[in-house]
């Protein structure tokens, strides 16, 4: 049965038997999963982290020709504000601002009013409806009104089933959009395949689109970006493409597989292009499936001659110790490329892990069997055990990420400002850390600051010690 | 127009309004009751450039939360928040904890109150405030939490005597109001030119000390009218008496009334005030005299709109309008004040005869954008969401309201005598931007 069929895309918990919280050695996950799956562990002191509303307002205010209802009490609109800055639809969105009687008596009157505003005001090509807390709760019927209002207003119509609670893993948001717009734009019909295949772009920024597109163009292949970035006209032509390609198999697996499911579209599902020999296998499995090989190869060669002139100059940064804190693919990504590097990775934060992983988990534990990873979205207090602990003397992170690092005097990568991907991505982040490098005295005047954000007792404590597992 | 959609809203939610505060203080931590990711809209809707938690060195994904799942809203979630409260004292000292709640515990009826009195009676500090954002915005988050940590704090500390000359400044919401960590210092400063010695409540230093201090000032000093439930109560229960002034002075007329206002109540020698006036006053027109050729040269004679909360905009209008020439088109008030005191508010800056005011209040973003279509201002004074505006119209804007996502504002303020030397300095660099980008 088609994927679709569903209201909503299943949770990452059930799909994937993904985790957000886990301590230990790579070995216990293995052992898990040989007997079945992943153990679902809770904390019983956690932080705040990202939502799937986050995660799929992330994609959506980045989709052109869109406007967005948020439909909620206001300030579950208000992230909007940050991204407002940066995306294509500067201004686009509403929230139907629920009150305390709305989330008793119901909403559809304003959701219809709202709907009927954005259009009127802006015109869209597509509406996307982002549903919160207060309206899962309360069951609110989103389903009708928006068939309503397609008909009235003759546009697309999205609705995203977010609610905030669901899932504990953000990315969750992701899978819902592509989820939605692939149900409720797209045909369920074959059509005549073009010569173009769909580049799965869920999280990239435009520097690393970039990048990836100008290696796939170089190799003979036109690209449909989709769903970051994307226009009403890629999406409408998503189900003619002869091949869907990921970037972040993490993140490109749903949309890539509910395409493959719908149109038969093969999903080329490699390795995330970090590193030199990740970005050549790439390449490769690209290469050798939409019969562009010889041209592939030719440009690993040339992109390897290149890189190894290159990357051997300026101060020596092999043997150096590196904590990594990313999503997965990323993580593992920076892993392989640290490792081009000669240097030392001593510590993983992932915001989750799944079943996608194993072969991660299996390089690790026949490399360094008493390598233990933490897997958490923040929980930046057990981040900061774990840091004091193992010592790195680098830290390469996500954006906000990093407060933890630098006020333990620990100099920070922050891959916000750099592209990562392909083999220019290996020269980037190799000059980066020089720079870093070459002056931490910022780094080490902030850590002389006396904080006073966590106990000595916890501090001592096993990092693990608030990570149960789940009484049923 | 049904009032009830928000375009491009840019106000938070009760919860976040709480989270600005709780996060103000050195040595309090909030614990948020809710589904994840409250914390990170709020952080959003603000300072994200400044990546802390208000004035700790704690990240801003550093907040103690429940994140309640699908169980937890099916079957309550009250164990869980149990839970965390009894962890959360364990990991992160602090002399006191709120726990602040969302919607979804809300609607499904968690007995949060219930949680902390079990806390309190194992001897932690910690209490808890409703603030789910179907009930209120950011503003009304911060009155609301303000007043639960007095009602706390009081239960402990009966006032013993007045310190003399002892104020409380009441109303400045700190993260929201971009400026208010230079707001409350210049403010403290000028207070202290008086002898009077400031009770700020938020920002560097600021600890429970000062809360616990809160029912021994001599008088409350409100700027704005978030501040003025808070001032009654304080009123109602220790006596302390309180001087409504609304919004936050800029320039010399407003700061010198505000001194006199502060003269009438307390018992402050009028020589005194008088020096003060006279050297601060002074050393203000100085500065305005270095401006005086520019001005003329360069036209610094503006059609003005500005949009923003209460606190900030009365008095930066007041002071273009009334001691620097400009001429004030459009004024659209964001922080949607109670109806009983909008009629004081648009008196105060509807002032100029031969060229009156429009004075709007207004949350949504689609309205204000057409109030400043339509009004065609020269140079605007708002939030980065004019943005679009101001390029259409190809004119300057100045950050002086929620949300900012491209300045840092450090100490930065407005606000009295030292704040208009600030705001001449940027109403500058706005026109020469505006003339250089005509060149182009």
């Amino acid at each position: 049965m088609s994927i679709l069929k569903q209201k909503v895309a299943a949770i990452r918990e059930k799909r994937l038997q993904a985790i957000s919280a886990y301590y230990g050695k790579v070995e216990t996950l293995l052992q898990e999963n040989a007997e079945g799956q992943f153990v679902q562990r809770v904390r019983t002191f956690s932080q705040d982290s990202q939502s799937d509303i986050l995660y799929a307002l992330r994609i959506i205010t980045t989709i052109k020709d869109s406007a967005i209802v948020v439909h909620g009490a206001a300030g579950c609109a208000v992230a909007r504000l940050f991204t407002n800055l940066i995306d294509e639809n500067n201004g686009k969105w509403v929230v139907t601002n629920l009150n305390e009687r709305d989330s008793i008596m119901g909403s559809d009157v304003k959701l219809r009013e709202a709907i009927r505003q954005v259009y009127k005001f802006h015109i869209p090509k597509i509406i996307f409806i982002i549903s919160t807390p207060v309206v899962a709760i309360n069951n609110d019927d989103i389903e009708s009104v928006v068939e309503e209002q397609k008909d009235e207003l003759g546009i697309a119509i999205v609705p995203v089933y977010s609610d905030g609670f669901r899932s504990k893993i953000g990315t969750t948001g992701y899978d819902l959009v592509s989820h939605s717009i692939i149900k409720h734009i797209l045909l369920p019909n074959i059509a005549e395949l073009a010569d173009f295949v769909n580049l799965i772009s869920v999280s990239e920024k435009v520097e690393d689109i970039k990048e990836v597109n100008t290696l796939l163009n170089e190799i003979g292949l036109k690209t449909n970006l989709f769903p970051r970035y994307a226009s009403f006209d890629n999406i409408k032509k998503l189900n003619t493409a002869s091949f869907s390609v990921s970037i972040n198999p993490d993140e490109a697996n749903y949309p890539g597989i509910v395409l493959e499911n719908r149109y038969q579209i093969p999903f080329i599902h490699s390795v995330i292009p970090i590193g030199i020999n990740n970005t050549a296998s790439w390449i490769t499995d690209i290469g050798i499936a939409t019969g562009c090989e010889a041209k592939a190869q030719s440009l690993i060669h040339s992109e390897k001659d290149r890189l190894n002139t290159l990357l051997n100059k300026g101060r020596a940064i092999n043997k150096l110790k590196v904590f990594i804190n990313f999503s997965p693919a990323y993580a593992f990504g920076i892993a392989d490329l640290l490792e081009e590097l000669d240097m030392e990775v001593v510590g993983i934060k992932l915001s989750y892990i799944d079943h996608q992983h194993l072969e991660h988990l299996e390089k690790i534990k026949s490399y360094k069997p008493d390598f233990a990873i933490l897997v958490g979205d923040g929980q930046l207090f057990e981040e900061e055990n774990v840091l004091q602990k193992i010592k790195p003397e680098l830290y390469i992170g996500d954006s906000g990420d990093f407060a933890v690092a630098i006020r333990n005097g620990i100099p920070v990568v922050d891959l916000e400002n750099i592209a990562i991907l392909g083999f220019n991505g290996v020269q980037n982040l190799a000059d980066k850390i020089r720079k870093v490098l070459s002056n931490t005295s910022f780094t080490q005047l902030l850590s002389k600051n006396e904080t006073k954000s966590y106990t000595k007792e916890w501090l001592k404590k096993s990092p693990n010690w608030f990570i149960k597992q789940e009484v049923k | 127009m049904p009032k009830h959609i928000l375009h491009k809203n840019r106000n938070g939610c009760a919860l976040h309004g709480a989270l600005k505060v709780v996060n103000a203080v050195d040595g309090f931590v909030p614990i948020i009751h809710s589904s994840a990711g409250c914390s990170i809209q709020s952080k959003l809707s603000d300072n994200i450039l400044d990546g802390s938690n208000g004035v700790h060195y704690r990240g801003w994904l550093e907040t103690s939360a429940t994140a309640i799942i699908e169980k937890q809203v099916v079957f309550g979630g009250t164990a869980r928040l149990r839970e965390q409260i009894k962890n959360t004292v364990k990991i992160q000292p602090a002399d006191l904890y709120v726990v602040v709640t969302g919607c979804a515990p809300e609607i499904v009826g968690d007995d949060v109150p219930a949680m902390t009195k079990e806390a309190q009676e194992q001897g932690f500090p910690v209490i808890n405030v409703s603030t789910p954002g179907f009930k209120g915005n950011v503003y009304k988050g911060y009155e609301w939490t303000v007043k639960a940590i007095i009602e706390r704090i009081s239960q402990f500390h009966l006032p013993q005597e007045v310190h003399k000359g002892l104020i409380n400044i009441l109303g400045i919401v700190p993260n929201q109001d971009l400026l208010w960590e230079g707001n409350l210092a210049e403010l403290g400063k000028t207070l202290g030119l008086l002898n009077l010695k400031s009770n700020k409540f938020f920002g560097y230093n600021q600890n429970i000390e000062n809360w616990r201090n809160i029912s021994n000032a001599e008088l409350n000093l409100v700027v704005s009218p978030w501040g003025l439930e808070i001032a009654r109560q304080l009123e109602k229960k220790h006596g302390i008496p309180y001087l409504y002034f609304g919004f936050l002075p800029v320039g010399g007329n407003d700061t010198s009334v505000l001194l006199d206002c502060l003269a009438e109540k307390l018992s402050i020698s009028q020589e005194l005030i008088d020096k003060v006036k006279r050297n601060e006053e002074k050393q203000l027109a100085y500065q305005f005299q270095k401006v005086a050729q520019s001005y003329l040269k360069y036209d610094f004679q503006k059609i003005i709109a500005l949009v923003g909360e209460t606190s900030n905009v009365v008095g930066v209008s007041r002071f273009l309008q009334n001691s620097f020439g400009q001429l004030l088109k459009t004024v659209i008030i964001t922080d949607n004040p109670e109806e009983e005191l909008r009629a004081q508010i648009i008196e105060s800056i509807n002032t100029n005869i031969d060229f009156p005011t429009e004075v709007i209040f207004s949350t949504n973003g689609k309205e204000i954008d057409e109030l400043l279509m339509k009004a065609k201002p020269e140079i605007i004074l708002g939030s980065e969401l004019e943005r679009k505006v101001s390029d259409q119209l190809a004119v300057s804007l100045i950050k002086i309201s929620s949300p900012v996502h491209n300045k840092i504002f450090l100490n930065h303020s407005y606000f009295g005598y030292t704040g208009a030397v600030n705001l001449l300095q940027d109403f500058a660099d706005a026109v020469f931007k505006q003339i250089q980008q005509s060149r182009l």
